[in-house]
């Protein structure tokens, strides 16, 4: 039971923390792509605009994902630790821990092809804003779980 | 409170010529200070004197109406002039028209380029430096203290010093909302023209430190280089420079384009897809528009930046009403404060 509660508690903290993480990282790639956006299309309001700029958006952006993708490693290893505990088995392969792993992948793919220097700027932008609609599933799949 | 005047001379009144000769160095200012005060006629006084205008702001004691004569002939004196050559050059401001004039001039709606903000610092150290020698008094103080809160609100609550109204300007704000911190990033002028070298200056000012410089007569590059402590690089191979560079500025005589979609396209992967900013000064251009569309480059050529200072001129241009309430009310209210001092100091 006690170790039941330490694996809880890790997956929650970590989970929690993560998934505030990749919000910020969300919060940017969207700033990111109006800066961007305004930039291409040459308005005058991007000097007037208070967007921070693409560099730094871009940075904050890779260190935020780079900062939860670990966080959210150890959420899904303690998950599984607990599950194992409760139902005997690691893995479930539920709707929700299905996204789980879909989330993983797609920071996984986006902190690799960041790292390599394939990808940069409005594409990595879009991979994180696509990561957090799966992230936006998985805590609705949980409300839903919760409430039945 | 017509004992209140400004007398000067502008960038409208008078060409440099002439400024030049009747402006005030730093150093002067604590002399021409006491030099002024030491005509009774003055109870407090002071010198503002930069390169587009010279203007003095006294208070006179009593109703001596002869202290626009003496502040003229101060002038002439101190500068060692006949003043009958531009005596209509002057314009003099008594009272409630003086007061607005110089929260006008804080405020930048006097200057050349309306709403720049370098001029409300040169009217501080003129007040400090005039306060430091004690030429100032109860009056100018107060005066100054409220045009430096005018020109402060107007900065806040209008959009008259928001955006650049130069090429240059616009061009390096651009770089910086792409790049971020200039610093470390380095920078390839193509083309050895004026307009570049402009550019170049303009970009150096604002923390770049590498600047490569590229034109087909190599000697032409390399004293360009020498002048601001770039690097000369052959034409033939500034092509292989574009890995490493952030900013590309194109100016050269070209009659068609000498870095194409293609270019940039084989470029981003070798430049490991870090951002590139080409601007683009030539006529005709030098870069092919398309490049614009190409992830992390982004490409601005004349036209482009010349819009974005059209429509910021337009907007200071409409922000000029609120400034004038601002300044109507920030007068009016010094007015009345020196009206009701004025009888207070009669009553004594």
């Amino acid at each position: 039971m006690m170790s039941n509660s330490i694996f809880l508690t890790l997956h929650i903290v970590t989970i929690f923390v993560s998934f505030a993480a990749f919000f910020a990282a969300t919060v940017s790639a969207m700033l990111y792509l109006a800066q961007d956006r305004n930039l291409k299309r040459k308005e005058a309001v991007v000097l007037s605009s208070r967007l921070p700029d693409l560099d730094f958006l871009d940075k904050f952006n890779y260190r935020a994902i780079g900062f939860g993708f670990p966080l959210l490693t150890l959420g899904i290893i303690s998950a599984s630790f607990l599950a194992k505990q409760i139902w005997g088995v690691y893995w479930v392969w539920n709707f929700r821990d299905s996204y789980s792993l879909i989330l993983w992948l797609i920071y996984a793919v986006t902190l690799h092809v960041r790292l390599t220097s394939k990808l940069r700027g409005k594409k990595i932008a879009w991979l994180s804003i696509v990561a957090f609609v799966v992230i936006v599933i998985i805590i609705f799949a949980g409300v839903c779980e919760a409430i039945k | 409170m017509n004992n209140l005047v400004v007398v000067g001379i502008n960038h409208r009144t008078a060409p440099v010529e002439i400024r030049e000769k009747l402006s005030f160095g730093m150093h002067e200012l604590p002399q021409a200070n006491s030099v002024l005060l030491k005509n009774s006629v003055f109870i407090e006084g002071l010198i503002l004197s930069t390169c587009n205008r010279v203007e003095i702001y006294a208070v006179a004691n009593g109703s001596n109406e002869n202290y626009v004569k003496k502040i003229q002939s101060f002038l002439g004196g101190f500068h060692n002039l006949g003043l009958d050559d531009f005596q209509n050059r002057f314009y003099v401001h008594k009272g409630d028209l003086a007061i607005k004039h110089l929260f006008r001039v804080a405020s930048g709606l006097d200057s050349m380029v309306i709403g720049e903000a370098e001029i409300l610092g040169q009217v501080k150290r003129a007040y400090k430096c005039a306060h430091v020698n004690k030429a100032t008094g109860k009056i100018l103080n107060r005066l100054f203290q409220k045009a430096f809160n005018t020109a402060k609100k107007i900065r806040t609550d209008t959009r008259i010093t928001s955006g650049s109204v130069s090429v240059s300007a616009v061009a390096v704000r651009l770089s910086k909302k792409i790049l971020g911190d200039l610093k470390n990033k380095k920078a390839l002028i193509i083309g050895a023209g004026e307009v570049g070298e402009q550019l170049a200056l303009y970009l150096k000012k604002n923390g770049i430190k590498n600047i490569l410089v590229t034109n087909r007569t190599y000697e032409k590059a390399s004293s360009l280089a020498d002048r601001f402590n770039a690097k000369a690089v052959k034409f033939e191979v500034f092509r292989d420079t574009l890995t490493e560079v952030d900013i590309v500025i194109a100016s050269t005589g070209a009659p068609h384009a000498i870095i194409t979609k293609k270019d940039i396209e084989n470029l981003m992967p070798r430049r490991k897809q870090n951002p590139i900013f080409i601007i683009d000064l030539a006529v005709p251009r030098d870069v092919e528009a398309e490049v614009n569309k190409i992830d992390n480059a982004y490409l601005y050529d004349i036209d482009d930046l010349q819009k974005i200072v059209d429509k910021n001129i337009t907007l200071r241009k409409k922000e000029l009403d609120i400034c004038n309430k601002i300044v109507d009310a920030a007068t009016m209210r010094f007015k009345d404060w020196f009206i009701k001092e004025s009888k207070e100091d009669g009553k004594e």
